[in-house]
């Protein structure tokens, strides 16, 4: 199995590690049959993603496109976020993934989409658990 | 300690080379080049060679040389012994007994197996790796015809009551197969005293050479040929045999065999120093794999918050080579089924990493290696979404 040196470099030096205290939202994704669980955290102004954090339980990939996530939402609105923060489009910045790992960047994009989802409901007044 | 050292602590997936075992090959490389079925002298000395080193690897286990067939390495012998020995006596019964712990070579041949219409029986096993042997008594009945229990277990080390087994399965009349690949070397196994009908064996394991290895099948068990062409391996494997390789299994077996109890002994005080120095470094950490009844080159440790193949790779910058028991290293994001059979939960199985020593290991490797896993098990445990906590405070 080879990494490509874009997704080891991603991963030796991921961007924005850790949590937004006060974020605008949080989406998190588990996946039950490996353990995984990929978490993200957005503040939003303007409908505008101005931050964003990353939490990943997960193998080398998942770290690697759980980081490229969030550098990829910072700066982008949430419909931009909604129409292109695709599993294929976190792929391409590193590159491409070995087989049978598509699914570090599916749940790095469903973590990211789980909270632009969140951030419209808690804008709706619902509650939303974010733990 | 010199930076960009490399410690190689995966001796469980496989070994270096032993000097000894090296020179012998090179040696048999320039010599051995006649065929060993040719009557002629060079002929002679090739035959004459695997001879010796068929014989080195029966007196290793307690066998006969003609009950030596040299394989390609331990994923044949096992496809070989459970496919053979099924097919071969079909007309006695069509179930095999294994459990869900065994090597895949193992347990994809009992697959293989079961689209012919044979029935399998997966044991479980409790949470130190050990089978159930209350399960295996009820699982035998008149149609059984064979069972296949590894002797000790690559990703945890746990040891398998064979003996207890073997009794079992010859009271039965049933075949008793065990993968002992991960065994030789580090338990003494004499397959007459113990009652095993076939054993199957790996070079690479024991610092000999990869590509060969050796199928053991007690004279008048009924098993299908695996190769049809030349006579060689009296006529079940054809095939010219790779002489030199097979020198060279010959010597790291002798080598293995030799000093059982003494390396033993070394590597339990290394694999305990390696776990009094690792408990003292990090917290928060699990080991696998039952206490007494194991190997001792083998340390299984769950690393709470800090996925295995993550830990993995920082290690692999420093030099410091490692294992996880996952599938997620070749290919999949699913945690160890070895694991998950022994009861863990899909996050212990995916944060855990095996360590595997050697005799070459030394305190001062463990030193080095356990302040770079410090290292490194901080690092991903601090991008991790999952949290630790020791009395309610998040460390």
């Amino acid at each position: 199995m080879e990494y490509t040196e874009a997704l080891l470099n991603e991963f030796y030096n991921p961007a924005n590690v850790g949590v937004i205290k006060g974020a605008s939202a949080v989406g998190k994704i588990v996946d039950d049959e490996s353990g995984e669980i990929v978490k993200i955290y957005i503040t939003v102004e303007k409908n505008k993603v101005i931050d964003a954090k990353f939490q990943t339980y997960g193998c080398v990939p998942s770290i690697a496109c759980s980081s490229v996530a969030t550098r990829m939402i910072i700066g982008l609105t949430l419909d931009e976020i909604t129409a292109n923060i695709t599993a294929g489009a976190i792929t391409k910045e590193i590159g491409k993934l070995p087989e049978g790992k598509n699914r570090s960047a599916e749940m790095a994009e469903a973590a990211v989409k789980a909270a632009v989802k969140n951030y419209y409901r808690k804008a709706k007044g619902e509650k939303v658990d974010e733990d | 300690m010199e930076k960009n050292k490399i410690i190689y602590l995966d001796n469980a997936a496989t070994t270096a080379m032993s000097n000894e075992v090296y020179r012998e090959m090179i040696d048999a490389y320039g010599k051995l080049y006649g065929n060993p079925s040719s009557i002629y002298g060079a002929g002679r000395e090739a035959d004459s060679a695997l001879r010796k080193a068929r014989e080195k690897v029966a007196k290793a286990i307690g066998a006969l040389p003609s009950e030596i067939f040299f394989t390609s390495g331990g994923s044949e012998s096992n496809n070989w012994a459970i496919k053979g020995i099924a097919r071969a006596n079909r007309d006695k019964g069509n179930h095999i007994i294994t459990s869900v712990i065994e090597h895949p070579s193992v347990l994809e041949s009992c697959r293989a197996l079961e689209k012919e219409g044979f029935k399998v029986t997966y044991l479980p096993v409790d949470e130190f790796g050990v089978i159930k042997y209350s399960e295996l008594v009820k699982a035998i009945g008149p149609n059984t015809i064979l069972i296949s229990i590894m002797t000790a277990n690559n990703e945890v080390g746990t040891v398998q009551p064979i003996k207890a087994i073997a009794e079992l399965a010859k009271a039965n009349d049933v075949i008793f197969h065990t993968d002992a690949v991960q065994a030789i070397g580090h338990i003494d196994i004499n397959v007459k005293d113990i009652g095993i009908t076939a054993l199957s064996i790996s070079a690479h394991k024991i610092n000999g050479p990869k590509g060969v290895g050796a199928l053991y099948i007690k004279k008048g068990t009924k098993i299908q040929k695996l190769i049809d062409g030349g006579e060689q391996e009296r006529n079940m494997r054809a095939g010219t045999e790779n002489a030199p390789a097979i020198v060279g299994f010959g010597r790291a077996i002798e080598d293995a065999t030799a000093n059982i109890e003494e390396n033993n002994k070394y590597l339990k005080s290394i694999r305990r120093y390696f776990l009094k120095t690792i408990s003292d470094a990090i917290h928060n950490i699990q080991l696998n794999g039952h206490n007494t009844q194991r190997l001792q080159n083998i340390a299984s440790i769950s690393f709470e918050g800090a996925e295995g193949e993550a830990v993995l790779m920082m290690l692999d910058r420093e030099g410091i080579y490692v294992s996880t028991g996952s599938a997620c290293a070749s290919g999949s994001n699913k945690p160890s089924y070895v694991l998950l059979a022994m009861g863990k939960d899909a996050d212990t199985a995916s944060s855990t990493i095996r360590f595997s020593f050697s005799k070459n290991t030394t305190k001062e490797d463990i030193d080095y290696a356990v302040e770079e896993i410090r290292k490194a098990v901080k690092k991903i445990r601090s991008i991790s979404a999952i949290r630790i906590y020791k009395n309610k405070v998040e460390l």
